[in-house]
């Protein structure tokens, strides 16, 4: 075992930063609408060009094919670099593209993964709905086989970037007669058919990322299904393990700057209680180096997990380890922060949002992509072997 | 990078447990309490016939060469079968005789001939003595330097309380005329003894979570194992996640020491302050798992969280981190 990086490395490590310094947006990113995702994507063609989109992702499907060490290093200096955790582009590069490499069929793939990858357009995830929030098998959206289509009727809920997406990864039931987990299909849905409507929800941040989307009789061709008919559930769970396993490993790595810019923070601003400085604080001193031994662990936490599974198709439960410290912890930071900057300074943080948009957006954290209660579930069950 | 374990190190785990379930199984931990001392001699001088002493220290000074990050899988081994005995004393005691230019000393340290306990100062001036029982030598460590001192330095020796009745701490004066001496930026003594403790407390972790998950499949009530109802699920999945970040980061601590990383002070600072805290609420929770029989002396669950609290202070407790944690850079 060693941590030391090889040549090959540390010198992929020197041009990301080399490159990211001169090419990171210098303007500050919109946080909602159109102009967001313009820059998002302007962002993402920007790497394209430049042969950095997709470090991890197979050569055959236009990306560098390289080790996902490199990927973890890659998001390490973007996120030095002062990228956001997440943002329009995050659908597509970390959920439907790894589950159209691992499912997809040769055209879905070939007409897809470009896209994806040089930033010409958006993609949102149609899983959730009113019903079926935890209890994501008991979806009730209903995609029924009419000549070449599946038509589909019903409504989803909490699709972050609908309005701003080109396409979805829908999952619906085909086979109402099956068990719960079975008779759902995983399929690709254009967001401009006809029959689609968009209604944005405006969360608690102010923002409206999330939006509410009704099927009425929307037509979408049965060669759009990734897998097979009826075996959604199968591709809709490695598309999950992912987003567990790797697709926060640039949020991971985030945090940890977050921690190292409060604790300049803490030396620079007076203590609550009327210290010359914060740090100077017993109780902001304490619960600041317990955090940074934290987000010290979650980093050898995450590398040791992606590392451990290279070489895997998709990532173990033990996915859910990481998503659930990571989120926590990020929630535990970011009240933090806002107790020592004070809350409703409107201060620019390490990103472009401020600290009271990060801390209010931390709470969607232990709730998006499985709760950490259905996390708990995963762990007990799958990775300690409890009984269900 | 590579943070795969190697077919040797998993070799020298399972030797280490083979080893521990034979002469130390928790009888006999038990046993030593009621002063029957046959499991813990066996299993020194077994422990010294194997090498463990000397297990990370370079073969030219009688070591085998092996590397920290092997001394913390055999750590985390003693921590997981509460083994009682000055192993941790032992085998830095070797390797400072060793490094120091004390031959002799090293081969009898090695040899188990000669046990080490521990000194560390306390604010009254005089010292905390870990393992203080058959002591030949002691261990004096701080971030700057360790020294090796004969256990008949220390005077006015007082028997302490302990809250882990396996683990015996005296008080006493030292005089303290070191023969064998290790600055730390020759060989980061005091960060390998951090590590290790934080290996112990991840064996602990781990063992805790184990216990807690077993009689949470096979104890039932309403009808089914307990482990079916969330309440109980949910703690057992927390104590999985500290137990799984402890050991990670466990690895990291080892490995940057020994690679000698510009980050390794903070490393290993994280490493012992995240240990700890998985030791302790993992060996609470398992005490609330089992319920009634949690609070037994029969149950093991209590030597746990007592082994946690006795190792608070050895090699620095989380307030004396604080303040590298704070400081050091990433």
């Amino acid at each position: 075992m060693d941590l030391s990086l090889s040549q090959q490395d540390l010198d992929f490590r020197a041009n990301a930063r080399e490159w990211l310094r001169e090419n990171f947006p210098k303007q500050s990113r919109p946080n909602d609408g159109p102009a967001m995702r313009e820059f998002d994507l302007a962002w993402q063609r920007r790497q394209w060009d430049a042969g950095w989109a997709g470090v991890s992702w197979p050569a055959e499907y236009q990306g560098r094919g390289l080790p996902l060490l490199q990927q973890l290093i890659w998001f390490e200096e973007c996120a030095r670099a002062g990228e956001p955790d997440i943002d329009s582009r995050f659908v597509g590069l970390n959920h439907a593209g790894p589950t159209l490499i691992a499912n997809g069929t040769p055209e879905q793939k070939a007409f897809h993964l470009p896209k994806i990858l040089a930033g010409e357009l958006v993609w949102c995830q149609g899983f959730s709905e009113p019903g079926s929030g935890s209890d994501l098998a008991s979806l009730r959206t209903s995609g029924v086989i009419d000549g070449d289509d599946l038509v589909v009727n019903g409504h989803k809920i909490w699709t972050s970037f609908a309005d701003l997406a080109s396409y979805q990864e829908l999952l619906v039931r085909t086979d109402p007669s099956a068990a719960k987990h079975r008779g759902l299909t995983w399929v690709i849905c254009d967001m401009s058919l006809p029959g689609i409507t968009i209604r944005p929800i405006k969360t608690l941040d102010g923002l409206s990322h999330f939006c509410e989307v009704f099927y009425d009789d929307v037509r979408i061709p049965l060669a759009n299904v990734v897998g097979q008919l009826d075996d959604g559930w199968r591709v809709a769970m490695s598309t999950l393990s992912f987003e567990r396993g790797t697709a926060f490993t640039a949020g991971q790595v985030q945090l940890t700057a977050v921690v190292e810019r409060l604790l300049e923070v803490t030396h620079e601003r007076p203590g609550p209680a009327g210290q010359d400085r914060a740090i100077d604080d017993e109780e902001i001193a304490g619960q600041l180096a317990t955090l940074r031994a934290e987000v010290t662990a979650l980093r050898a936490l995450t590398y040791t997990h992606v590392l451990r599974s290279a070489g895997q198709s998709q990532p173990g439960p033990e996915g859910s380890m990481v998503k659930l410290f990571y989120t926590e912890l990020r929630q535990r930071v970011m009240r933090l922060a806002l107790e020592v900057i004070g809350p409703g300074s409107g201060e620019r943080g390490l990103t472009a949002a401020s600290w009271d948009e990060d801390y209010l957006a931390s709470y969607s954290d232990t709730i998006a992509g499985g709760t950490s209660e259905i996390q708990r579930n995963i762990i007990g069950e799958r990775v300690l072997g409890l009984p269900r | 990078m590579d943070l795969t374990i190697s077919d040797d190190q998993r070799a020298i785990v399972d030797s280490v447990r083979d080893v521990l379930r034979d002469s130390m199984p928790m009888e006999r931990v038990r046993g030593a309490l009621d002063g029957d001392n046959s499991g813990v001699e066996r299993l020194w001088s077994q422990a010294a016939d194997l090498g463990w002493f000397g297990l990370g220290l370079a073969q030219h000074y009688g070591g085998s060469g092996f590397d920290l990050i092997d001394e913390a899988l055999l750590f985390k081994e003693l921590g997981r079968h509460l083994t009682p005995g000055p192993f941790l004393g032992t085998l830095l005691g070797a390797r400072v005789a060793a490094i120091g230019g004390n031959d002799d000393v090293a081969e009898q340290i090695l040899l188990g001939r000669a046990p080490v306990g521990i000194a560390v100062p306390r604010r009254s001036g005089d010292y905390l003595i870990h393992d203080a029982q058959a002591a030949t030598y002691l261990l004096l460590s701080d971030v700057d330097r360790t020294v090796l001192i004969p256990a008949a330095a220390a005077r006015e020796r007082h028997r302490l309380a302990s809250l882990d009745e396996l683990s015996v701490r005296e008080s006493a004066a030292l005089t303290i005329d070191p023969f064998a001496e290790v600055a730390e930026s020759f060989d980061p003594i005091h960060a390998r003894g951090c590590t290790l403790v934080a290996a112990v407390l991840t064996g602990i972790a781990e063992a805790t979570r184990d216990m807690s998950v077993t009689h949470a499949k096979t104890r039932e009530q309403f009808g089914a194992p307990i482990g079916t109802f969330q309440a109980v699920k949910h703690r057992c999945a927390d104590m999985g996640v500290r137990a799984a970040l402890a050991d990670a980061q466990l690895l990291f601590a080892a490995l940057s020491v020994s690679e000698g990383q510009p980050d390794a002070a903070l490393e290993v600072a994280a490493a012992r302050v995240v240990a700890h805290r998985a030791a302790l609420s993992n060996s609470r929770e398992t005490i609330q798992v089992h319920g009634g029989m949690g609070v037994t002396w029969e149950c093991d669950a209590h030597f746990y969280l007592k082994r946690t609290h006795a190792l608070r202070d050895l090699y620095g407790g989380e307030r004396d981190h604080r303040r590298l944690l704070l400081t050091a850079s990433g």
